[in-house]
Parts: structure tokens; sequence; C-alpha cells
């Protein structure tokens, strides 16, 4: 796929993949290497003639590289491919404190834990609020299996920088890693508060809540659905959501608790749903679909 | 190209208006007569190119986003992605390795 595009197609893409922020590290790899041969540079960087560009693409390539294992040298190698970008980086910024942090994301994926762990510490004796430093170091401890550590570091962060919305997202994470739901619950109700136009957030929280799964927290799961349906609508991962919710409400659980409003979301999560799939999907499996719907009806109701 | 015109179009009128009333004042003080208040042309002037302005702006930065939030799909991987918090102690090593 990558061969038969033209080189300022693919640095095209490379920049999408920047600007819309995907992972996608294999990808990133193969372009820079389809772009670098197609232009018959010695180097990446000599493929780049935009100086501005350049940069950015290196410290692309550079992370892409620590994914797919190419921060050692593999063979044939004298030194890694991660390694000797991170080198021109540091030779043309040797002060930036950006270029300091990918050298030690370098020794992160080489396993030097010393050595990244003494990095960052003096990033943060240069300058105490360095975030990006106390975070990384977050990552050290998850890299290494210790979630309760990460966890603790992450949350006296998040108690000094409470606008940082990715780190409540890492924290929800890890929490979730551990089956805390009550304490993600909690990151994800502030991450409503700072962003209560999102629809990610809603969801997220009523999944949580869905699985802990008492009255009161499907009640308020189902809530947080809604909303999610009514910000964003037609999209599946919230009708789902509210159709299980609802139909967990109907159950024979909470039969005492029994509300007609239950039934009316329901029926109106799996029309939309059926709409929705109907404009993609394929005869058969829109006849899966409805079989689905069916046997899920039954097991609930009965 | 129609909303800029008529941006500019209103943008004239509503200078007219005010040169035509800075002119009536003149000629209200050079026949000496004491009476406040503007022609009913003047003011009709006025509130047209206002309206043929406020039009022609309006019109030229659409389209609008919407007041409730985004209008573009989420997308749970790009939301996901968190460059900060990358670990590279996953399977990538191996899987991705260089034949």
């Amino acid at each position: 796929m990558v061969k038969q595009q033209s080189v300022s197609q693919m640095k095209a893409r490379l920049s999408e993949l920047r600007k819309t922020n995907q992972r996608q590290s294999e990808l990133v790899l193969e372009l820079a290497e389809a772009i670098q041969s197609g232009q018959g540079a010695r180097s990446l960087a000599a493929a780049f003639s935009d100086e501005a560009e350049r940069w950015d693409v290196l410290e692309q390539v550079a992370r892409a590289a620590m994914d797919c294992g190419r921060a050692r040298p593999t063979r044939g190698e004298e030194e890694s491919l991660a390694a000797t970008l991170v080198k021109q980086l540091a030779a043309r910024f040797p002060e930036s404190n950006r270029v300091k942090l990918l050298q030690g994301e370098l020794f992160e994926a080489q396993g030097d834990w010393a050595g990244a762990t003494q990095l960052y510490d003096e990033l943060l004796t240069e300058t105490p609020n360095h975030a990006a430093a106390t975070k990384r170091k977050a990552v050290i401890f998850k890299s290494r299996g210790d979630i309760p550590k990460a966890i603790s570091v992450l949350a006296a962060y998040v108690q000094q920088a409470m606008a940082d919305y990715e780190a409540w997202v890492e924290l929800s994470e890890l929490y979730l890693s551990r089956g805390d739901f009550q304490r993600a619950a909690f990151c994800f109700e502030e991450l409503i508060l700072s962003n209560p136009l999102s629809p990610v957030y809603h969801i997220r929280y009523a999944e949580t809540l869905y699985t802990m799964g008492s009255l009161e927290n499907l009640q308020l799961a189902r809530k947080h659905y809604a909303n999610a349906c009514k910000i964003q609508p037609d999209d599946a991962r919230s009708l789902l959501g509210l159709y299980m919710t609802c139909s967990a409400l109907n159950s024979e659980k909470f039969i005492k608790q029994r509300t007609p409003i239950n039934e009316e979301l329901e029926a109106f999560a799996v029309s939309r749903l059926k709409q929705l799939y109907s404009k993609q999907a394929s005869a058969p499996q829109l006849e899966c679909l409805n079989e689905t719907f069916s046997k899920m009806a039954l097991t609930t109701s009965s | 190209m129609l909303t800029r015109v008529a941006f500019v179009l209103g943008a004239l009128l509503l200078f007219n208006a005010a040169y035509s009333t800075v002119q009536y004042r003149n000629f209200l003080k050079m026949a000496e007569k004491d009476q406040s208040g503007l022609p009913i042309d003047i003011v009709l002037q006025t509130l047209a190119a206002m309206v043929l302005a406020t039009w022609a702006i309006v019109e030229y930065t659409a389209p609008f986003k919407n007041i409730h939030g985004s209008n573009e799909r989420v997308r749970y991987d790009a939301v996901d992605n968190r460059p900060i918090f990358y670990s590279f102690q996953h399977r990538g090593a191996l899987l991705f390795k260089k034949q």
C-alpha cells in the first residue's frame, strides 16, 4: 500500500498522522523508510528539505521506532534507528527539554530504568514543576508493572495540576486496570466537569457505573448514556450502552423499582441501532443483529 | 462574493447615514431651529444598513459550529492516544521485529 504512493503523498500522510494524533507506529516506520529510499537520501533527515517539518518527523519516527523494537540495534546495525534519530535531534537542539524527554523515553525503551529516572530527576531539579518528567516517572512504574506506585505518583500530580485532563484519563485507566471502579469513576467525574460537552467521558463514566452495577449506579449510568446520545447522536457505543443499562434495570432483580422509561429508552436505543446498522451492514449481518437483539431481550426479560 | 458586496454596501450605507445626520444637524444650526430627532428616511436607512451588514458578516463567517459540542465524530483511538504516557514495554518490539 505504501509503495504505490509518491513521496509527497507519503509526507502528507506522515503529517496527517501527527496532526490527528494516531499511534500507528508500524505505518510511520514504513512511510519513513519509503520516503528515504524514494528520495535516495543517505539519512532520513536529508530527505526533508523543509527545516520545520524535518525535526517534527525525526521525533515522530524516533518514537515509532521505540514502539517497533528499534530502540536496540537490530541485526546489521551499529546503532539502533531510534538512538540515531535522538542523537541527531540532540545535536541540533542541545538545550531542548523536549529532546531530553525523548532521550529519557529512549532509555525507557531500552530498559535502562536507572538512566531514565536519573534524567527525569535532573529535569525536575532544574524545573521543579516539569509536568512531563513527572508523568514519565509514573510511566516507568507502569512499564515495570508497579501499578500502585504509578498511581501514587500520578495521584500526587493531579492534586497539583487538576486541569491536566490527560493525567486524569491515565489515572482512571490505571485504576480500571486494578479493578478499582470507585476511584476510576471519580476521575471520570472530574473529566466530565472539565469538559462537559465531550461525549467520551460521559460514556466512560457510564460504562464504569454499569460495571459496578447497583441500582443507583445503573440509574446514573442511564443518565450519562442518555446525555452522550444527546451530545453525539447515532453513536453506536453510547446507544448500545443505553440499551444494556436499560435492559439491566428492566431485569427481575430490580422488579420493584421498574419504571416505564426503561422500556421506552430500550426500544429507542434498539430502533436507532438497527437504523444505524441498516445503512452500513449487509443483509446477513443485519439478520444476525436482529437475532442477537431478540435473544438479549429474552434473557433479560425472563 | 455576494456577502462581501453586501457587507461593503451595508457599511457604505451606514457611513452615508452618519454623514447625512451631520449634514442635517449643521442645517438645523444654520437655520437656527431648535428641533431634536432625525428625519425618518435617515433612521430607516441606518436600520436597513445595520441589518444588511449584520446579515452579510454572519453569512460570511458561516458555517457555525454546533453549540452543543463538536460536529465531528469522536475517534476513540485518537482520544485514547496520549503520547506523554507511552509505555514501550509491549509486544511491539517482538511483533514488528525487522526480519
